[in-house]
């Protein structure tokens, strides 16, 4: 038997963890979700205290293969901020990822009935990396080329007016949504008085946590679990919502599935070594 | 193309990946090749669209000319696939990016660093603080690799210190399973919803 649980082939177990996952996706449990009190509360606290009319800036700082932790992260906080009435600029430090979530934001703007120019602007991509940051802090307007995603000039942008400069008097709070570098290291090391939080996907968690003690982040959206707990804070579940319990038993699986083979494993070893 | 193709398209590459999960197939190499085919076209488009075409229009279209200064410099890292007589040239874009990056990180890199170490000894209040602390000194200790194991003191703090990083690997590793089942329940969530229609999308 433990023999057998050894050599168990792998295909077992991911048929275990597709019927683990389907199940749940398909008829929800409806596990409770508790809010982290140290990372995401603190992220929520501090949009929440901002006061209206503030200008938060987004950096996409993600491809689209995180699009299942990212999405519902930016949507929960532009959720937030249509609650709170605040101005959204859209930059990226990734290419690909502003490109992909550019439409979507727009969506969701459109949703809240935001007008482009007005109450939200995206000025896409600038290629250059923390060279073109520190130049766009200096002068945003100049440092930006002075146009937006689609080419438009900042003239013809009202919003942009107020944006002069990346400074804690201008930009009130920067989000950032990451998956790896170029990343926060941006902000924390060229722009540190600005304040600073993260949706981070949950590969980066552990090396971002440091961080909030300091106070180089303000909080922290960790992975879909985080995006789940924010979306129950702004009171709109979503899709991480939705997927947390799915989540949840394969967390469950997983643990199984490691006594499991620890038992197989000790319980072989111990009956070779009676057999010698 | 509508909606419903582009759903079907996403379905066969999907299932197309997950087959490897059997065992290795054709089916699975071919989408794994157009995968990378399309990263490919996808890194072209994106570089034209988001440095070349912006350097030309928003810049030397505009009258700063100046640019074609370090345009032609950039131009020299193709001297890297020049005849070997000409090579060397790709090395002054190379030593002009390596210098700045340094000149640059030398500048700006340390103070982040500096906020964490005061941090670690700033509000020792709890208990929690001090078990930090502690295992601050214990991994700079670890990775201090001029006095050997030979006193008890060193080892048992070395000892401390690998138990400790051990732990941080073992939530960094289950930070990442997370992830990586977050990515499986996005394809699930497609696979029974925009293509079978199973579940209503949050």
């Amino acid at each position: 038997m433990l023999e057998k649980l050894n050599n168990l082939d792998s295909r077992w177990m991911y048929l275990a963890l597709v019927i683990v996952l389907v199940i749940p996706i398909i008829k929800p449990i409806g596990m409770s979700i508790s809010v982290n009190k140290d990372l995401t509360q603190r992220m929520y606290d501090f949009i929440e205290n901002l006061p209206p009319d503030s200008l938060i800036m987004f950096d996409i700082a993600s491809s689209s293969s995180s699009d299942t932790e990212i999405t519902p992260m930016i949507y929960a906080v532009m959720e937030h901020m249509a609650k709170k009435g605040h101005k959204l600029l859209v930059a990226g430090q990734w290419e690909s990822g502003l490109a992909y979530w550019s439409p979507k934001i727009d969506e969701r703007a459109k949703e809240y009935g935001w007008k482009y120019g007005v109450d939200y602007v995206n000025i896409g991509f600038k290629a250059g990396g923390t060279a073109t940051w520190r130049a766009i802090g200096q002068d945003f307007w100049k440092g930006a080329v002075g146009v937006d995603i689609n080419g438009t000039p900042f003239e013809e942008l009202p919003l942009m007016a107020r944006i002069k400069k990346i400074d804690p008097e201008t930009i009130d709070l920067i989000v950032i949504y990451e998956s790896g570098s170029p990343g926060m290291e941006t902000w924390i090391t060229y722009f540190p008085t600005v304040p600073l939080v993260k949706g981070s996907v949950a590969a980066e968690i552990s090396s971002s946590v440091r961080y909030i003690p300091t106070g180089q982040l303000k909080g922290l959206i960790p992975g879909m679990r985080g995006a789940a707990e924010y979306e129950k804070l702004v009171g709109r579940p979503g899709i991480a919502t939705q997927l947390m319990d799915a989540q949840s038993m394969s967390h469950i699986l997983v643990i199984l599935l490691i006594a499991l083979g620890n038992v197989a494993y000790f319980g072989a070893k111990k009956k070779s070594a009676e057999a010698r | 193309m509508t909606p419903e193709l582009q759903t079907w398209i996403g379905v066969i590459a999907t299932l197309g990946i997950f087959s490897f999960l059997i065992k290795e197939n054709p089916f699975y190499r071919f989408f794994e090749y157009t995968v990378i085919g399309l990263s490919a076209a996808h890194t072209v488009v994106m570089t034209w669209d988001n440095y070349t075409k912006p350097f030309w229009n928003n810049g030397i279209m505009k009258g700063e000319y100046y640019l074609l200064i370090p345009g032609a410099i950039a131009i020299l890292y193709y001297f890297r696939y020049a005849p070997a007589k000409y090579q060397w040239l790709y090395r002054y874009p190379l030593a002009l990016i390596m210098g700045y990056d340094i000149g640059y990180s030398l500048a700006y890199d340390p103070r982040p660093f500096m906020v964490q170490i005061r941090g670690t000894f700033e509000g020792l209040k709890d208990l929690n603080s001090f078990i930090y602390l502690a295992i601050f000194f214990g991994v700079v200790v670890y990775f201090i690799f001029t006095f050997g194991n030979k006193s008890k003191g060193v080892e048992k703090t070395r000892n401390i210190a690998r138990y400790a990083m051990m732990m941080y690997f073992g939530v960094a590793f289950g930070n990442t399973v997370q992830g990586r089942f977050s990515l499986l329940l996005g394809r699930l969530l497609f696979l029974l919803g925009d293509w079978l229609g199973l579940v209503k999308l949050g």
